[in-house]
């Protein structure tokens, strides 16, 4: 199944040219990628069911808003995964950011008379001799503004990482989480300080912090009774600070190690797109690379004909005579 | 070329080893390793009434940095001995500049300003009292009291101490009393039948003069009581009864119907309920008599 077609525009096409394996090799590692990046977004859409339930406590809208947060990771994911993707064949890149070198022979040449056949004859020469000619620099390119944008992309990726990891260490433990929040609403001392916050004999208070305390254990209360029109679906409470906190307390330095596993499990495909040269050093970027090479340069082939075709129509066709009869009687008037 | 698929191979292994670990810890045996529902009781204990008071930094210091006094005076220690309602002994050593009791009574007598006496006494001897308060509060965090079980703590303190009769100017040891027979001897007595005369003013010691001496009545066990109650941050008050002559702890507590037990109010209707603190049998609850019981200090 080639999963890699959909992301990535892996197509058979692209691999004409290369030997068997390599093309097998190439199939896999964008196949394995895709299919992280996959779960990845799979992840994303629970994650944003789970959230959508707790805030909402409605079906309909928390598979819509995991969705539409499945959407937001898909694309920002993408992103950063195609902004890292890029070939390391050195003559390529080069010629990607700058074509001037590849056009400027080109220039004075006259193409006015050459075939579209002809133009693609040439274009097709250009590719073959830069497919034989660039090859993988020994040394990973570095550049000042790369530490820059890995690290928006890392924390970009973090971001998305801890958001799932909140979420899916809800779901994990939400039965276990809904009995710590029954414990904490039958609590018969937050029930008291409640109750004492909301009793309007004690308006008159005078210990600050003990105030404070009635107040949170108000809202405590509040949050965690469910309203009748609108029953607790996942988690019985309408907040989801309380509840992460909550979970923070009960599974301590654990949710440590499971936001670090769910760091690490988002940060792989990056790192693997960026540091394995299967990707950047691999036959389907550099073929893709030498297409766009091509295309431009069969595009500017196409156009500097044209250009010069033009030229020569205005330096045949055009009545130059006419411009001087009409100053003449300018002069004269 | 093997290099790099080595890489590949080692990252791709990795994210499904992540994967799997995540998958694993699904499974309800580790799920439940990892969930400690103890913490949560941890993060309730937040809301303990108890941890609103005052930190033993916070706590203001007996005499400014620039006394005199205290520079050339050492400390004196006193022990705060009692048995609490299910008998277990209970000392706490507190200590204060030896100065501290006679600024207490040389305060109470010259005392000025438009505050009640109650209040007064209250402001100014709490500093002396850090010590026991202190104890108190570490004892009831690491024995885990709850509200009713830290009340009766505190108050069986007090309770435990017999009781002494304290006249103001206008009474005379030894006397009858409608309550009693007291003895002329200003010092507690197991009988409960001591009697001071001539504490001015109303025949009230001051709440550290009653900790160090340990001869108190009615109001100065309230006094005392609602010191160390209120510095830990419970809802306290001083009641008295002008038809009934006396005075006990009110304590706050909104959750409890009024009608169920003895109560009184303060200017504003916010009730209290009574409690007796005049000899160690009296519980919280129990019937106090009088209907025009007013909170004095609160």
């Amino acid at each position: 199944m080639n999963l890699g077609k959909h992301i990535f525009g892996l197509r058979e096409h692209y691999f004409e040219k290369v030997d068997q394996e390599t093309r097998d090799r190439q199939f896999l590692v964008y196949n394995l990628l895709a299919l992280m990046f996959y779960i990845l977004v799979i992840c994303c859409t629970i994650s944003g069911i789970v959230y959508g339930l707790i805030l909402f406590n409605n079906w309909p809208i928390a598979i819509t808003l995991g969705l539409f947060f499945g959407l937001i990771s898909f694309l920002l994911l993408i992103l950063v995964l195609f902004l890292t993707m890029t070939t390391n064949h050195e003559d390529l890149y080069d010629s990607m950011t700058n074509m001037s070198p590849h056009f400027e022979p080109f220039q004075k040449q006259d193409l006015s008379s050459i075939s579209d056949e002809q133009a693609l004859k040439m274009t097709q020469e250009k590719k073959m001799f830069l497919r034989e000619t660039s090859h993988p620099p020994s040394m990973d390119r570095f550049h000042l503004s790369g530490i820059l944008t890995s690290m928006i992309k890392v924390s970009l990726i973090l971001i998305i990482s801890c958001i799932v990891a909140n979420a899916i260490e809800i779901l994990m433990f939400h039965d276990k989480l809904n009995d710590s929040l029954k414990s904490i609403k039958q609590n018969e001392l937050i029930q008291y300080l409640a109750e004492s916050d909301r009793n309007q004999d004690t308006l008159k208070k005078t210990n600050e912090a003990l105030n404070q305390k009635r107040l949170l254990a108000s809202w405590t209360v509040e949050m965690l009774t469910e309203d009748k029109d609108q029953p607790f679906k996942l988690i019985n409470s309408k907040s989801l600070i309380l509840s992460l906190e909550i979970l923070d307390k009960a599974i301590g330095k654990s949710k440590i190690v499971l936001d670090v596993l769910f760091a690490l499990l988002f940060l792989t495909p990056f790192v693997l797109v960026k540091k394995s040269r299967e990707y950047s050093g691999g036959a389907f970027l550099k073929e893709v690379a030498l297409t766009d090479i091509s295309t431009s340069f069969y595009s500017f082939l196409i156009t500097q004909r044209t250009c010069q075709n033009i030229k020569k129509k205005i330096d045949t066709e055009y009545d130059y005579s006419s411009l001087t009869k009409r100053r003449r009687s300018y002069e004269k008037g | 070329m093997k290099k790099d698929k080595r890489f590949f191979n080692i990252s791709n292994y990795f994210f499904w080893i992540v994967l799997s670990c995540i998958l694993f810890l699904l499974l309800p045996y580790f799920k439940n390793g990892f969930y400690n529902h103890e913490r949560v009781d941890v993060w309730i204990s937040k809301f303990d009434t108890l941890t609103p008071i005052l930190e033993d930094e916070n706590l203001p210091e007996p005499f400014p940095e620039d006394d005199t006094i205290k520079s050339n005076n050492s400390d004196t220690t006193y022990y705060w001995k009692w048995k609490d309602f299910d008998g277990k002994s209970h000392e706490i050593p507190f200590k204060f500049d030896k100065n501290g009791l006679k600024k207490a009574k040389t305060f109470r007598t010259n005392r000025t300003g438009n505050n009640s006496i109650y209040s007064q006494l209250y402001q100014h001897d709490k500093k002396y009292l850090k010590d026991i308060i202190t104890a108190m509060k570490k004892h009831i965090k690491s024995e885990g009291l709850n509200y009713m079980e830290a009340l009766n703590y505190v108050c069986s303190s007090v309770q435990y101490i017999p009781y002494t009769l304290v006249l103001g100017n206008d009474g005379k040891c030894p006397c009858e009393m409608p309550f009693g027979s007291f003895s002329s001897h200003c010092r507690v007595q197991k009988d409960g039948r001591g009697c001071c005369s001539g504490i001015a003013p109303f025949g009230l010691f001051s709440p550290l003069e009653f900790a160090c001496y340990r001869t108190g009545d009615c109001d100065t066990r309230a006094l005392l009581a609602f010191t160390f109650l209120k510095e830990m941050g419970f809802d306290v008050a001083v009641m008295l009864s002008e038809s009934e002559w006396h005075s006990v702890l009110g304590v706050s507590i909104p959750s409890i119907p009024r009608s169920r037990y003895s109560h009184g109010a303060n200017f504003s209707g916010k009730n209290y309920f009574l409690w007796e603190l005049t000899n160690e049998n009296w519980r919280f609850g129990m019937r106090v008599d009088g209907n025009d019981w007013e909170a004095v200090l609160e």
